[in-house]
């Protein structure tokens, strides 16, 4: 039956439109028509074609020219175009289903396949076609013509006074030819020589003759396009192990003209069923049943192709090695690291990337923002663990597929930090020498933040075997705070309804896998035991035969928005499978190209530093959560449960930053949570007889104080945990954090809605925990951010960020007074804010003692720090773990020796307070007597040091920071990322080598490039306009903006100008400095 | 039908010093249920009363003598490995009895070249083991690199067999660069916050050490800093730890095993040494 379609010459975008799937399956085998498909005719200039077909097979697709004309001819045209290894992936099905050509390594032609006719079958091809011209002569009175030099067919010229008609005329070459014929004496016209030319054959027994004809033409031959077909499925779709779902074949011919079945309809047939079938062709006759007609011709057919490029180079793993981490072998003591540095997460969940069938090294998480629950009662809140999604168990012949089992050929792990997949190819030897392949493919969803999908292919390489799947959900038996399992469904999809045993949270996760592809034999069942909720597939497969199948995971919880039902889950799972892996992965795929295009930052010049910055822009993305705003992110993100999911001053300080200026929705959000935590944290002030609020050092759901009060060490020490009690330098972080996002935003909104509020009641915090002695307060008892030290008084980071904070809090009421009085009229009653109460604050900040050297240079660390033994850290290098460890906390609290910046954090957070000799005088003192044990440190010193113009040794600091999770020797990352030291190297990058800086009238830059960085490219959201900046080290720096209005942009040190949105701007170095920007021409 | 009981080899040369091994080697013997065999190279055979007599074995019936001829060293590994030996115990010094040294001649070279265990007892130690020695705990120091942790499991196995309990000893140490294999874990870098930090560590340590062994032996985990001989030879006394085992890899070179070196030079315990993998 034909199908008679409207379609005629197409648009090209019409044509892809008509086609969905070739923007959206990935075809793993593309064979097609020459003549009238690929190219009009043989002159036709097929260079573009050529382009995307080297695109194509670059990205291991087979492409398959089948074709009635000899290889030569397609090479001359095509073929020869295209050289390099990836031609090996190039074939030619020449002279209609006679041979096929491949290419080797050096992209020489090679014969894969001849059908070679024996000297019999040539003289009865001969003596058919004879035969015909004979007869057709001798009745009438047409003279016909035969090519007689063809390899294995001869072809009957119907017309021979028209050489070469071109396709496009085809109803003008019927009505010449049938009335050539017919007025010649012909009387039964082109339909009657095909059916003569038939009988000729079967009376001269010439058996399985193939006839065919373009109107022109009648060939009778041993082969014809079928045979191509035939070697396309049988041969090399086996071969590469691609199942008929993903080959397509196009032509311009499956209709039948005048009767005869289109040239392109021998390529229909039984083996190649699952394949899909695509004609650009006219068609006037309609096509054939399961033909898809676009219409279009040659430029349809290029657009195809073009669009087929674009989605297999998205789904491909990027090609750029410092976007990829690639982890080959397996090392059991590196499992963890690589566990956590392999993560991938949305900010609503992130998942370990523990190897699926859970090897003993194997440490699994699947964490829940917001999800916290307690090992006991009372105890501290910590995130829970969610059953792992990835796990999965293969069996081979009944032997389990396992590292530690049998030996590996190969196994490979790699994370695409630009798309955020984790791909694993494992290649696994069992016994008999029997090796299968294993593929798999997840990533959770940054698009969809519910989705988990996965996609998994097993092919037993030289072994006919029989396969066991068992995949889906393993509850974490070993974690202190498990979930409850409530209820187990598995009806079709496998559910657990989920509950935190103390927090009276709850949550539905499940799974439904499927394998896709046609005429697949599986068989599945559910398996439900008491850690697991698991679905079996078993199948058979022949050697070479791959089977893929695709496992679709969500989760949703209580703290979502709307209802949470067992229904919702499964509806998801159910769109989720019917749209598809490759779909959701698209989806996935351009949400990250949106998230990189404001967070990449380009270094030229140096790849490892490049790779650093993108491995850390990757966690923060993978960490930040803008639709929930009563979550914050932790100290290990959602990589790792050691942390226990609690947010420090990290997060305000570190991580921040970064969303402010690439995601302000996620700053915001941030912020929000601190904002919905006030009530602890003014209960929490209260308890230490303060007014305002102090907010928790490490909070969770609500707030609340969640810092143990002490740790034991393994040298049996019992280390008493005081930040809890003294680092109160948090509220001045989370102020901080809510006036640059103000800043940088002009969010008005959120100050009116929670920022001013976070603002006052911090304030009023410092202004009751000071204590005056005259006209000098005091802050006494705490503890800076250099930890080594303990119960100080007058620390002066804490000290002069209070009085920051209070001067803020002060701006901001003046600000509200003078623009939203009836907000300030709100918030005073509120938070019974009296008028004078600002004044008296403001005596607190100007009096605080800040502790200095007599000279007034340098900054005393605390009151009392300048008495302690001197330390030089340079003197305990080299050295295998952290200096207090070394030195002992009791020695090492006689000394100045400092944990990490601290003084120098003020170096960058209040810079303008320090004259330049200031600056470089606390830099060095501070320098050679801090050990940097935190992780959070050396971005800092980095930073400062840039700004100083020490680019070679912010270099060093770089590197220190870059290497916190990704240096493969020191176990650094086993419990999750360092997710906060990933926001200070983004915070060096920016701030320190670019010299951001920014006020509430301008933003500013002062770039001090390392000698070896050539260029520095980034973008910044900056109030309404989004910019991006580019620095040529000590040559220029170009600003483009886009967005609207006007912003202000200087050199820092210098004044600002106003610059337009939409136009360009840059600034010029003259030898010493960066000139005022100008705009560009 | 019963297992085949390990061997045990103590070499002795005929002198008081090496004699010193005996008391230890017998006391592992009887506590691995192995089977103890004294080897004497020696260039003329002795009547075998005349040798027990001069190798102070006269009335030790149950330890096997065997004269060997040839190079002694090698007619000693030669031996092990026909027995299939599960430890060499020896003395660290032989006739010479150089003490200026660390060990002799001969004992150097079978600690280079043997790729069993060897249990070396210094002969200045002021408690030389007797037979009736019984130790109970075995201290193992461990500077994190994977080949150690590797070695670990055979020093693990010994502890098994010898029913005694295992102390892992990390020691920080000032002037040594972090070891650059993959899959190091060094004492932590950074502490960010101790105590969630030290907790992960601890895990590390305990899916790395101890659940491949849970079932074997009793452990315990301990963190030190300072050099670490030196550590290693205070915290043995002050934990009451019996021996010492040290992973190495075989050679005495130069700015190489100086822990090794400097444990054997002074220590006051038998000093097990295992060769990394």
């Amino acid at each position: 039956m034909t199908v008679r379609q409207t379609g005629r010459r197409r648009d090209p975008a019409a044509c892809a439109a008509a086609f969905p799937a070739i923007n959206r399956h990935p075809f793993r085998v593309i064979a097609f028509d020459w003549d009238g498909t690929a190219v009009e005719d043989r002159r036709a200039d097929a260079r573009p074609l050529a382009r995307v077909m080297d695109q194509l097979l670059r990205l291991n697709v087979s492409i398959v020219v089948i074709t009635g004309t000899n290889f030569d001819n397609i090479d001359r045209q095509f073929s020869s175009l295209i050289t390099g290894p990836h031609k090996q992936n190039l074939f030619v099905c020449s002279n209609r289903g006679s041979e096929v050509y491949g290419f080797n390594v050096r992209s020489e032609p090679v014969v894969i396949y001849r059908r070679e006719a024996t000297e019999k079958e040539k003289a009865k091809l001969d003596r058919v076609a004879r035969a015909v011209k004979q007869q057709v002569e001798k009745e009438s009175a047409v003279t016909i013509e035969v090519v007689y030099d063809r390899l294995n067919r001869r072809k009957i010229d119907l017309i021979p006074e028209w050489p070469d008609p071109p396709k496009a005329q085809i109803g003008r070459l019927i009505e010449r030819t049938e009335r050539r014929l017919v007025e010649g004496g012909f009387a039964s016209g082109i339909r009657g020589a095909f059916e003569l030319t038939r009988e000729h054959a079967r009376r001269l027994r010439l058996h399985d003759a193939r006839l065919t004809s373009d109107v022109k033409h009648i060939e009778v031959g041993l082969t014809d396009k079928t045979d191509s077909v035939k070697w396309v499925v049988k041969e090399l779709s086996a071969d590469v192990n691609v199942p008929l779902s993903d080959v397509l074949f196009l032509g311009d011919e499956f209709g039948p003209i005048y009767g005869f079945e289109g040239s392109d309809f021998l390529m229909v047939t039984p083996e190649a069923a699952g394949a899909t079938y695509v004609s650009v062709g006219q068609e006037p006759n309609g096509v054939p049943e399961g033909v898809l007609h676009l219409g279009g011709g040659p430029r349809c057919f290029l657009f195809l192709m073009q669009a087929q490029a674009a989605l297999q180079s998205l789904l491909a793993p990027t090609n750029d090695p410092t976007f990829v981490l690639v982890e080959r072998g397996y090392n059991s003591f590196r499992e963890r690291e690589i566990e956590s540095i392999f993560s991938v997460g949305n900010g609503y969940l992130g998942t370990r990337g523990s190897l699926p069938e859970h090897e003993d090294p194997s440490a699994p998480a699947a964490l829940v923002a917001g999800m916290y629950d307690q090992a006991r009662l009372g105890s501290y809140e910590e995130l829970t663990v969610f059953p792992d999604w990835l796990f999965t168990q293969i069996r081979a012949n009944g032997s389990p597929l396992m590292l530690d089992q049998g030996s590996i050929l190969e196994h490979l792990r790699l994370l695409d930090m630009r798309k955020g997949l984790v791909i694993r190819q494992w290649r696994h030897v069992g016994r008999n020498n029997k090796v299968t392949r294993v593929e798999s493919l997840h990533f959770a969803s940054l698009a969809d933040p519910h989705a988990l999908p996965m996609r998994l292919s097993i092919m037993p390489e030289n072994f006919d075997g029989d396969f066991e799947v068992v995949t889906g959900l393993r509850l974490c038996e070993k974690c202190e705070a498990p979930l409850q399992v409530l209820k187990r469904a598995a009806d079709g999809a496998c559910i657990l309804k989920l509950q935190t045993r103390f927090t009276g949270l709850r949550a539905y996760q499940g799974h439904l896998s499927s394998i896709p592809a046609a005429g697949s034999t599986a068989r599945e069942e559910c398996v439900s035991k008491e850690w697991e909720l698991l679905k079996k597939w078993r199948w058979r497969a022949k050697s070479g035969e791959s089977v893929a199948l695709e496992k679709m995971s969500a989760i949703f919880t209580s703290r979502d928005a709307g209802p949470l039902s067992e229904s919702r889950l499964r509806r998801h799972l159910e769109q989720m499978r019917e749209r598809g892996f490759w779909d959701l992965m698209l989806e996935h795929v351009a949400a990250w190209d949106a998230r990189w295009r404001d967070a990449e930052i380009v270094i030229v010049g140096d790849a490892e530093a490049q790779r650093w910055i993108n491995f850390a822009a990757y966690h923060l993305i993978s960490a930040g959560n803008h639709r929930d705003d009563r979550v914050s992110i932790g100290a290990r993100a959602l990589t790792g449960p050691i942390y226990k999911g609690h947010v420090f001053w990290d997060s305000e300080m570190f991580i921040l930053p970064f969303f402010i200026f690439t995601h302000p929705a996620t700053a915001r959000a941030m912020l929000m949570y601190r904002y919905h935590t006030l009530p602890a944290a003014r209960e929490k002030a209260a308890s230490v007889g303060c007014r305002g609020a102090l907010f928790a050092w490490e909070s969770a759901i609500s707030g609340k104080e969640m810092t143990p009060v002490a740790a034991l060490a393994p040298n049996g020490d019992i280390i008493p945990i005081l930040s809890g009690k003294l680092e109160q330098h948090i509220d001045s972080a989370i102020a901080y954090g809510v006036w640059s996002y103000w800043l940088a935003t002009g969010d008005t909104d959120f100050m009116l809605e929670a920022g001013a509020e976070i603002l006052i009641e911090t304030a009023r915090f410092w202004a009751s925990r000071a204590e005056r002695d005259g006209e000098t307060y005091h802050i006494r008892n705490v503890e800076g951010p250099d930890e080594y030290h303990e119960g100080i008084d007058d620390s002066v980071y804490t000290n002069m960020m209070a009085g920051w904070n209070i001067m803020r809090a002060i701006d901001i009421i003046e600000r509200l007074k003078r623009r939203h009085p009836e907000e300030l009229t709100r918030l005073r009653e509120k938070l019974g804010l009296g008028p004078r109460e600002p004044s008296a604050w403001r005596k607190v900040a100007e009096g605080l003692s800040i502790p200095k050297s007599r000279d007034g240079t340098l900054l005393e660390q605390f009151e009392g720090f300048f008495g302690l033994e001197d330390i030089d850290v340079r003197l305990f290098e080299p050295r295998t773990g952290a200096l207090d460890v070394i030195l002992g906390r009791e020695r090492t609290q006689k000394t100045q020796l400092v944990k990490q910046a601290d003084v120098v954090m003020l170096l960058y957070l209040l810079e303008g307070n320090f004259s330049n000799e200031q600056l470089h005088a606390n830099f060095s003192y501070y320098e050679r007597r801090t050990a940097h044990g935190s992780s959070l440190s050396p971005a800092i010193y980095g930073l400062v040091a840039a700004r100083l113009g020490l680019a070679q040794s912010a270099l060093g600091y770089y590197r220190m920071a870059g290497e916190v999770d990704l240096a493969n020797n020191m176990g650094n990352a086993i419990g999750g990322i360092h997710v906060a030291a990933m926001g200070g190297l983004w915070l060096q990058t920016v701030s320190g080598f670019a010299g951001l800086r920014y006020d509430e009238e301008a933003l500013f830059l002062n770039p001090h490039l390392p000698n070896k960085w050539q260029r520095l490219r980034f973008s910044l959201h900056w109030r309404q306009t989004r910019l991006s900046i580019e620095v040529l080290r000590k040559r220029r720096i170009a600003l483009r903006s886009e967005g609207e209005g006007a912003f202000s942009v200087g050199i820092h040190g210098s004044k600002a100008r106003i610059c337009e949105a939409g136009r360009a701007y840059t600034s010029t170095w003259d030898g010493k400095g960066w000139l005022d920007f100008e705009e560009q021409e | 039908m019963a297992s085949k009981k390990p061997s045990i080899i103590v070499p002795l040369d005929g002198s008081a010093i090496s004699a010193r091994a005996l008391g230890a080697a017998q006391a592992i013997a009887s506590m691995m249920g192995a089977r103890l065999h004294a080897v004497h190279v020696t260039r003329r055979e002795m009547p075998e009363t005349e040798l027990r007599e001069r190798l102070g074995l006269a009335g030790a019936d149950k330890i096997a003598l065997h004269q060997l001829r040839g190079e002694v060293v090698d007619s000693i590994l030669s031996f092990a490995t026909e027995m299939n030996a599960r430890m060499i115990v020896m003395s660290g010094h032989g006739e010479s009895d150089n003490q200026r040294h660390l060990a002799g001649s001969t004992a150097l070279a079978l600690m280079g070249r043997a790729d069993i265990p060897i249990l070396v007892i210094r002969s200045g130690m002021q408690r030389i083991p007797t037979p009736e020695w019984h130790p109970q705990r075995l201290l193992a120091p461990l500077d994190g690199t994977p080949d150690a942790t590797q070695a670990l499991d055979e020093v693990i196995h010994i502890a098994r067999d010898l029913g005694i309990a295992v102390d892992i000893l990390y020691i920080a140490v000032v002037g040594k660069e972090p070891s650059k294999a993959a899959g190091a874990i060094t004492s932590p870098r950074y502490l960010d916050y101790p105590q969630y930090d030290w907790p992960a560590w601890s895990d590390e340590f305990m899916r790395r050490c101890y659940e491949p062994h849970k079932d074997e032996v009793t452990m315990r985990l301990f963190h030190r800093e300072g050099e670490p001989a030196t550590v290693v030879s205070d915290f043995a006394r002050e934990n009451a730890d019996d021996l010492v085992a040290l992973s190495w890899h075989g050679s005495m070179q130069k700015r190489i095993a100086t822990t090794v070196k400097g444990v054997l030079r002074h220590a006051q315990l038998p000093v097990l040494l295992v060769r990394v993998p």
